[in-house]
């Protein structure tokens, strides 16, 4: 099963290449900035956040725009990942019901195409962090290379298991959203963590496996320290849960998919 | 050595039923949504077919015989309830029309996507886009998004693109019919030259002309069952003798 899956993706590389490079192309079509909205959007809404932040509770923003950057992006890549799943078969309808191409490729297709957003809004995280604290740059930072695979697989791990709920139960995709916007008040994302220990609810994010798949790509991006092993070890768990745990629920059903089209 | 080989070969389908709170809350209102009672479509029954190389098999039948389903079944897109399914050889394959194309993407790329969908290598594909896009007449309409294409342009489109990419087994589902009369002519023409090369050919239509003249045996299916098997010729008439 597990074979099968990563000899269909191989098999169908050059498909899966050309339908990411399709997405992208289309996704600035027409537009005068084109991909520099890639890196202007998350740059824009991070400044707007930790102003109004700034002013409404005085946190110091120097500290606090590149905390939330950090973790907004990769927060946007995973519930992007989760919701582009629901449409990833039904959008992908002429092909399956045309040709014989590997279904398990659609998911992907998605993911990659929100990876590539967060990669560029990485890069713009880099460059307004120069401005703000240059001095702050090491050689930690690269740790969140790991992050960002383990953080890429569990967000294919969600779509994979969207993507098949959703053409059984066409009332996933409201319902996610719902659930994705509730685990993102719940998650310290446009919080500190340590303001729910404050108020005694740390459990709250100890129990929440999106808090460590956050940590550790949000912690050495921002320079100041490494995340501690455990938060690493807790990630690479469910990271890999997810996923493999993701094929199975898919190859098992990938017969059916094409008659829930 | 092609061969198409199917043993007593079951395709059910499971109709999705559309049950909504409004249905329960309010009784009476599923009237028309309950077509079905048991939700499922026995599409191909009991299907024993064998198809070897050189033969040029035409499908007729009535709206909803099974004609296309087993069509898509001999393509591998739909799995069998249960049964034997044995296809060997490469196969290229045209059904419905207009989908399974990117709409905001050019003609080229088009080409591009299908031949790889089809089984191409992106070295294969890519030198024959020139003789696809020769064929297929269509020029400068190309570079333009497939969006602004009419149904005889993705007719083209589509069909130069399955038949460029030498396969063994092509199946065809009755799409030829929407080009104007010089492409049909045309793609007659490459349908028989594809055929020559010792290759089997599967074409579902309505047209007995297209059956008799292209085809060199055809099956008659209804409700799912093979009703009969034989020369072109002698099944068509049978089939008008039916009406």
């Amino acid at each position: 099963m597990l074979k099968e899956y990563f000899q269909g993706i191989w098999r169908d590389r050059f498909i899966l290449a050309s339908l990411v490079n399709t997405d992208l192309q289309k996704k600035y079509r027409r537009s005068k900035l084109g991909v520099a909205w890639a890196i202007l959007t998350p740059l824009g809404l991070s400044i707007i956040m930790g102003s109004v932040y700034g002013i409404l509770f005085g946190v110091d923003v120097k500290e606090f725009i590149p905390f939330l950057f950090a973790g907004l992006n990769p927060w946007q890549f995973i519930s992007g990942s989760a919701d582009g799943g629901t449409g990833a078969f039904l959008g992908a309808e002429g092909y399956l019901k045309q040709t014989t191409v590997n279904a398990q490729i659609f998911p992907i297709r998605t993911v990659i195409v929100n990876f590539i957003n967060l990669l560029y809004s990485i890069l713009a995280f880099f460059t307004l962090y120069l401005f703000l604290d240059p001095l702050v740059f090491s050689a930690e930072m690269l740790l969140c290379v790991p992050g960002l695979i383990v953080l890429f697989l569990f967000a294919l791990g969600l779509a994979n298991f969207s993507s098949v709920i959703n053409l059984d139960i066409r009332d996933f995709q409201p319902f996610q959203t719902l659930l994705l916007q509730g685990i993102f008040y719940a998650t310290p994302i446009v919080y500190q963590a340590s303001m729910l220990k404050e108020k005694g609810v740390e459990l709250l994010y100890q129990a929440n496996p999106f808090y460590y798949l956050l940590e550790i790509v949000r912690t050495p991006m921002q320079g100041s320290s490494v995340p501690p092993l455990e938060v690493w070890l807790s990630a690479a768990v469910i990271s890999l849960i997810t996923f493999f745990g993701s094929i199975y629920f898919l190859m098992k059903r990938r017969s059916k998919i094409v008659f829930k089209l | 050595m092609s061969i198409i080989q199917l043993e007593d070969l079951n395709l059910i389908f499971q109709i999705q039923r559309e049950k909504r709170i409004k249905d329960i809350l309010i009784p009476g209102s599923r009237k028309f949504n309950d077509f079905h009672q048991d939700g499922t479509v026995h599409a191909l029954n009991c299907l024993n077919l064998t198809v070897r190389d050189g033969e040029r098999l035409a499908v007729i039948g009535h709206n909803g015989a099974g004609k296309s389903t087993l069509l898509k079944l001999v393509a591998g897109i739909y799995a069998p309830t249960n049964g034997k399914r044995i296809v060997d050889g490469k196969i290229s394959s045209m059904f419905e029309l207009a989908t399974g194309f990117e709409m905001e993407s050019s003609g080229w790329d088009n080409i591009y996507l299908r031949g790889l969908m089809l089984g191409d290598s992106p070295e294969g594909i890519k030198s024959k886009m020139l003789e696809i896009a020769a064929f297929s007449e269509l020029g400068d309409f190309l570079n333009m998004p497939v969006k602004y294409y009419s149904s005889g342009m993705f007719v083209r489109l589509a069909f130069s693109v399955s038949t460029a990419v030498r396969p063994d087994i092509l199946l065809l589902d009755e799409v030829v019919a929407a080009g104007d009369a010089a492409f049909l002519q045309k793609a007659n023409k490459r349908m028989h030259e594809m055929v020559d090369i010792s290759k089997i050919m599967v074409l579902v239509t309505h047209s007995m002309g297209a059956a008799v003249e292209m085809c060199n045996r055809c099956i008659w299916m209804e409700r799912g069952e093979i009703l009969m098997d034989g020369p072109p010729q002698e099944v068509t008439k049978a089939y008008l003798n039916n009406i």
